[in-house]
This record gives C-alpha cells, sequence and structure tokens, in this order.
C-alpha cells in the first residue's frame, strides 16, 4: 500500500472515530436539539467514506503515491505549536506582558534572528505599540 | 438641507474625527481578532460630548475602514484582520506569494473604495425605497439564503471537492457547539461552561488563519524559505498598487456586482460583512470565463470580496436609518449611539433631523473615499511586511494573534479555542483540506438552523403551502438548487461540446 493510501486509511479512520464518538453523544440528547448534528454527522461519515473509497482506488496500487505528512516535515512545527501553547499557559499566570517579551525573545533566539540588537528592539517596539494599543486606547485588561 | 449637511461635514470637527476614524479603523482592522465592532463599541462613549454629526461621522468611518483594513493583512501575510476579510486571502496570499502583493493591496483598496462609495451614494439616493426589501424577508427566506451561502463551500474547495465538503460540514458540525436556541439543551460542551455560548468565530478564524501560517511557515524556514517573498525592497515597492486599464476593465463588472450584491446583503439584519464577501466571491467564480484561477491569485476573487464586504456597511446603515433595524452587529452598536444622540430612526430622520442625516451620510462617502486615497498611499510601505523574515514574522504574529483572541470577551479560553482550531488548520492544510469552507460552515450553520426551527413553528405543520405563499423564497429555492446543480451540469455539457478531455491527451 502506498504511503497516500496508508494517510488516508488513518485520516478515514480518526475522523470516523471521531464522528461515531460524536453521534453516541447525540443519542442522549432530546430530539430536537439532536437533530441538526445528526444531520451533519450523518454527511460527515459519508463523505469521509466516498474520500477513502476514491484515495483507495487511486493510490493503493501506486506505490509512487507521496504522502503528505512526514515525521521530519512536521517534528519542528509541532515542537512550535508546543511552545506556543507554553506561551498560552505563561500568560494566564504572568500576564500578557510578561509572557510575551519570553516569547517573542525564546522564538527569535530559537528561530535565528540577526543581528542579535534586533531582538531587544522589536520587543520593546512591539510592547509599547500593543500597550498603547490595547492598554490605553482599547482599555483590555492584559497586565 | 444638503447645503447645511455640507457646511455641517466641512467643519474643523467633522473632518478631523473623520480622518481621525478613517485612520483607527484601518489599523483595528488589520489586526487579528479586532474587530470593526470592537473599535465601534469603544468610541460610543467618546462621542457623547462631542455633536451628533461628527459623533456618528466618526463611527461610520471607522466602520468601514475597519472592514478594509482586514485584507491588508489577509493579503499580505494570510492573516484576515476581520471575518469579512477570510475570502479575499484565498486569492489574495496567493497573489503575493507570485510577487504581486503591491497589486493585492492595490486592488483590494480600489474595490474596498467603489464597493463602500456605490453603497454611500444608494444610502443617499434611495435608502427609503431599499429599506423595504428587509421588511419582506422572514426566518424561511432567510434559512434558503443561508442554504445558498453553504452552496458556495463546493466552489472554494480548491482541488479536492469532497475534502473541501468534509470541512465545511465540520464547521457546520463546530457550528452546533453550545446551548441549542429552541432548547436550551447543551450541545457537544462535555460540561465546559465557556462552550456553552458555542465557539467563537473569531478565535477560531485566527487559529485556522494566522496560527496555521505560522506553522506552515516554521516548516518552510526549515525548508529555506526564510520570507514570504525573497526579493528586495525595491523590487517589492517596484510597480503601481494601481490596476492597470487592463486589470480595471476585467474587475470593473465583478465590483460592479458585488457591490449590488454587498447592498442587498447588507440591507438583510443580522447577515454582515463576512456573507456578503462569501456570496460575491462565489458569484464571481461562477461568472467567470476562468474559475480555475479563482484559489491561485485571481484578482477578480479580491475585488469581488472586497467591494462586497465593503458595501454591506453602507447596506447595513439603510435599515438602520430608516427603521431603526441594524443591519449588522455594528450598526446595532451604532444604533445605540444614535439614539443617544437623540436621533430616532425614521421618516423624521430625513426631513426635520435631514441636515444632520445628510452630513452623516456623506460624511460616509467621503471616508470610503480617503480610505482609498490613504490605502493607496501607504500602500507601497504595508508590502514591506513581506520581506520582513519570517524568523521576525512569526513570533510577533503568535503575540497578535493571542491578544487579539483573548481581547474579543478578556477570555483566556478563546485563547484555547485559537490554539485548537490551529492545530487543526496545520494538519487539515497538510491533507489538503481546505480551510476557508470551515468558517463557512460555522458563520451559515447557526443560522440555518435557528430560521429553519423558526421556519417550522410560523408554518404550524403546512410547510408546502407557507413556502409557495412566498414568492421571494420560491427564487431563493431555486438559486440554491442551481448553485447545487449547475456546476454539475455545466462540467457535463462543456465535456458534450468540447469532447473528454483525458481522450483528447491520450491520443496526443
Amino acid at each position: 500500500m502506498s504511503k497516500k493510501a496508508r494517510e488516508s486509511l488513518i485520516t478515514s479512520a480518526v475522523l470516523l472515530a471521531v464522528f461515531g464518538f460524536l453521534y453516541a453523544q447525540t443519542l442522549r440528547m432530546p430530539d430536537t436539539p439532536a437533530l441538526f448534528p445528526r444531520m451533519c454527522l450523518v454527511l460527515l461519515t459519508a463523505l469521509t467514506l466516498i474520500m477513502l473509497f476514491t484515495d483507495m482506488r487511486k493510490y493503493a496500487k501506486d506505490a509512487s503515491a507521496e504522502g503528505n505528512i512526514y515525521w521530519k516535515d512536521i517534528a519542528v512545527p509541532l515542537l512550535i505549536f508546543l511552545a506556543i501553547v507554553a506561551y498560552a499557559v505563561l500568560f494566564d499566570l504572568a500576564g500578557y506582558f510578561p509572557a510575551t517579551v519570553a516569547m517573542l525573545v525564546a522564538f527569535m533566539i530559537a528561530l535565528k534572528v540577526r543581528p542579535w540588537w534586533l531582538i531587544p528592539v522589536i520587543t520593546a517596539g512591539y510592547s509599547v505599540f500593543i500597550y498603547l494599543m490595547f492598554v490605553v486606547w482599547l482599555k483590555v485588561s492584559i497586565l | 438641507m444638503l447645503l447645511s449637511a455640507v457646511a455641517q461635514l466641512f467643519s474643523w470637527e467633522c473632518l478631523s474625527v473623520l480622518f481621525i476614524g478613517v485612520v483607527a479603523g484601518m489599523v483595528v482592522g488589520a489586526l487579528p481578532g479586532l474587530s470593526a465592532s470592537m473599535a465601534v463599541a469603544l468610541l460610543v462613549p467618546l462621542t457623547f460630548k462631542m455633536d451628533p454629526a461628527p459623533g456618528l461621522v466618526m463611527l461610520t468611518a471607522v466602520y468601514t475602514s475597519a472592514i478594509y483594513g482586514g485584507s491588508v493583512t489577509a493579503c499580505l501575510i494570510h492573516t484576515p484582520g476581520t471575518p469579512a476579510s477570510a475570502a479575499t486571502a484565498i486569492d489574495g496570499f496567493p497573489l503575493t506569494k507570485q510577487g504581486k502583493g503591491l497589486k493585492a493591496v492595490g486592488i483590494s483598496t480600489i474595490s474596498s473604495m467603489i464597493g463602500g462609495t456605490v453603497s454611500a451614494l444608494a444610502l443617499l439616493i434611495i435608502a427609503p425605497q431599499l429599506a423595504k426589501v428587509s421588511l419582506w424577508f422572514s426566518s424561511l427566506e432567510y434559512f434558503l439564503l443561508a442554504c445558498f451561502g453553504l452552496t458556495i463551500i463546493g466552489s472554494m474547495s480548491g482541488e479536492n471537492m469532497v475534502k473541501g465538503l468534509i470541512s465545511g460540514a465540520l464547521g457546520l458540525l463546530f457550528g452546533t457547539v453550545g446551548l441549542d436556541l429552541l432548547s436550551g439543551y447543551p450541545r457537544f460542551t462535555f460540561g465546559v461552561i465557556p462552550l456553552e455560548s458555542g465557539i467563537q468565530l473569531i478565535p477560531a478564524m485566527i487559529g485556522l488563519f494566522a496560527i496555521s501560517q505560522v506553522l506552515v511557515s516554521v516548516e518552510g524556514i526549515r525548508k529555506g524559505q526564510h520570507k514570504i517573498l525573497e526579493g528586495s525592497v525595491k523590487d517589492l515597492a517596484a510597480g503601481s498598487p494601481w490596476p492597470t486599464r487592463q486589470e480595471m476593465k476585467q474587475i470593473l463588472p465583478t465590483v460592479g456586482i458585488s457591490s449590488v450584491i454587498g447592498i442587498l446583503i447588507g440591507i438583510l439584519p443580522g447577515t454582515g460583512c463576512d456573507i456578503g464577501s462569501w456570496v460575491a466571491y462565489n458569484n464571481a467564480k461562477k461568472r467567470s470565463k476562468h474559475p480555475e484561477r479563482f484559489g491561485k491569485g485571481a484578482i477578480e476573487g479580491i475585488a469581488a470580496s472586497e467591494s462586497a464586504n465593503n458595501a454591506v456597511t453602507g447596506g447595513a446603515l439603510i435599515p438602520m436609518l430608516t427603521l431603526g433595524i441594524p443591519g449588522s452587529g455594528t450598526c446595532a452598536i451604532m444604533l445605540g449611539g444614535m439614539m443617544i444622540q437623540g436621533l430616532t430612526p425614521g421618516y423624521e430622520l430625513f426631513t426635520k433631523q435631514g441636515s444632520i442625516t445628510y452630513a452623516i451620510i456623506l460624511g460616509f462617502l467621503l471616508a470610503n473615499i480617503l480610505m482609498g486615497v490613504l490605502g493607496m498611499l501607504v500602500a507601497k510601505y504595508a508590502v514591506r511586511i513581506c520581506i520582513i523574515p519570517n524568523a521576525i514574522l512569526i513570533p510577533l504574529i503568535v503575540g497578535l494573534a493571542t491578544i487579539g483572541a483573548f481581547a474579543i470577551r478578556n477570555s483566556g479560553f478563546d485563547v484555547t479555542v485559537m490554539l485548537v482550531f490551529g492545530f487543526i488548520g496545520y494538519f487539515a492544510r497538510k491533507l489538503g483540506f481546505a480551510t476557508a469552507p470551515m468558517i463557512l460552515g460555522m458563520i451559515l450553520g447557526p443560522m440555518a438552523e435557528k430560521n429553519w426551527n423558526q421556519t417550522l413553528l410560523i408554518c404550524r405543520g403546512d410547510l408546502l403551502g407557507y413556502f409557495v405563499s412566498r414568492p421571494i423564497s420560491i427564487v431563493l429555492f431555486i438559486m440554491v438548487v442551481a448553485g447545487l446543480f449547475m456546476p454539475l451540469i455545466m462540467r457535463f455539457f462543456s465535456k458534450k461540446t468540447l469532447g473528454d478531455p483525458d481522450a483528447v491527451s491520450k491520443e496526443d
């Protein structure tokens, strides 16, 4: 089986599992609020099966069909995503400005921004802009 | 009365707040998460100390400019500043990646200016007549309008129709999360209290567009793509944001039709600029001789979306001023500001208080023109964002996206929604699922369901009788069926006329 076909199989399996779980949730709901979600889930299940069938027909025997997801490509973006999650948690704990200063400095160092002096300049400039825009003008409480 | 209105408008106070409103609106609109509604809501208290004309001129200027401002970041960094510019990003960003970011911004500016100006003229000349249209629409018409909007999903699915439909249907499903409007029963909340008010559209959109783009850009850095565009400032700012004569000829019919669509959508309460832009985009794609270019940098796509979303702003003011029915959420806030100033919507607004009202309308017209001029002036500077290294852009976008998601309701939960949708958006893009249909599904799904339930209550079991008694519903139903089946019919007939293209290529 080609990589693309395997990928489609896994994607479809995950989607069908999620839709099945959600459909089971609708069984606990009264009929009226459950109707529209059930229609969506039935439609989604049908479309996913069509997608799986089409992909299997096209790619199952085509050994050269390349997939879209390779660990070497997604590892670093996933790491960055985890870093963004950590930033959101820090925002909740310490406030926007301390979290954002830490995030900006960490990201720019990790992504190798050069020359070095750009890092404090950009961090300071961004913080001033956000303070004036959100705290002073829009009165959003992020301090 | 008109002379008095012009005299009021051209006072220093009015002109200065007009300029401030346009600039502030453009900046707010460009920042993801900040919406026109937010900007207007925050400025309403400032208008208490002003005279009615300058106060409301400022609010209308912020409204229209914020809708335009979202297109700049939509085109340049695939981060729509407002939901109304999500459709613009579909063609704006690919055009930027072709090295034509300046052109993309120029076309969106011109289109926004024309759309807003046309709607201002409609407001000036035929507001009372057009307002009657909003009274003809009931829940059945709104339901069918939502269904018509959903037929657009097929046309924005990109290369894989089934995956696009899955994405759209997922958007419909996400739209069901929260308390059911009719029964109050919590759906898919899993005991999470913030989910009872549903998944907020703006954090989801920021996640799907901005955060997913951040992750895609990180992948790009590893593959050697360090900027959105490689090139010098001189290369980028070379050329002109102004469309050529040929390009103007190409986009003018689209801008005209999309402006009319925007005005009509704007007149309908509860529809908004985002729906106007999607309907116009779909219409432009269906009418185009080269629909395959849409999604790859088609200037008609940008023109359709931007002219329609700005035309909605004027359209939405029509029922607000004539009937006291706000055409959009932002207009609802402005209505409050208007009534505090002692202006009551209705006939007297255009007679006894006519000089103030016409000053506001003329101010709105002037704001659209000024927005266009300022937009063209700053385009060459705005486009430089494309050569900022991704290593700098990425953390800035993360910071802006986070504060944008948070600032809507001062809620950390919205930041969580943004992250979840960012994750979903990244893998959706990797696997070939278009993300725009998901947003459309989230916008139109709740509208369709709510109005369907209301229709069932109103018709009391005689749905067919109720349907045939309403001519607008019949027209909309035909449009829905045509929207669903026309692409298939056209494909069938073009294959018959031209022969099977696969067979031709095999022969070659």
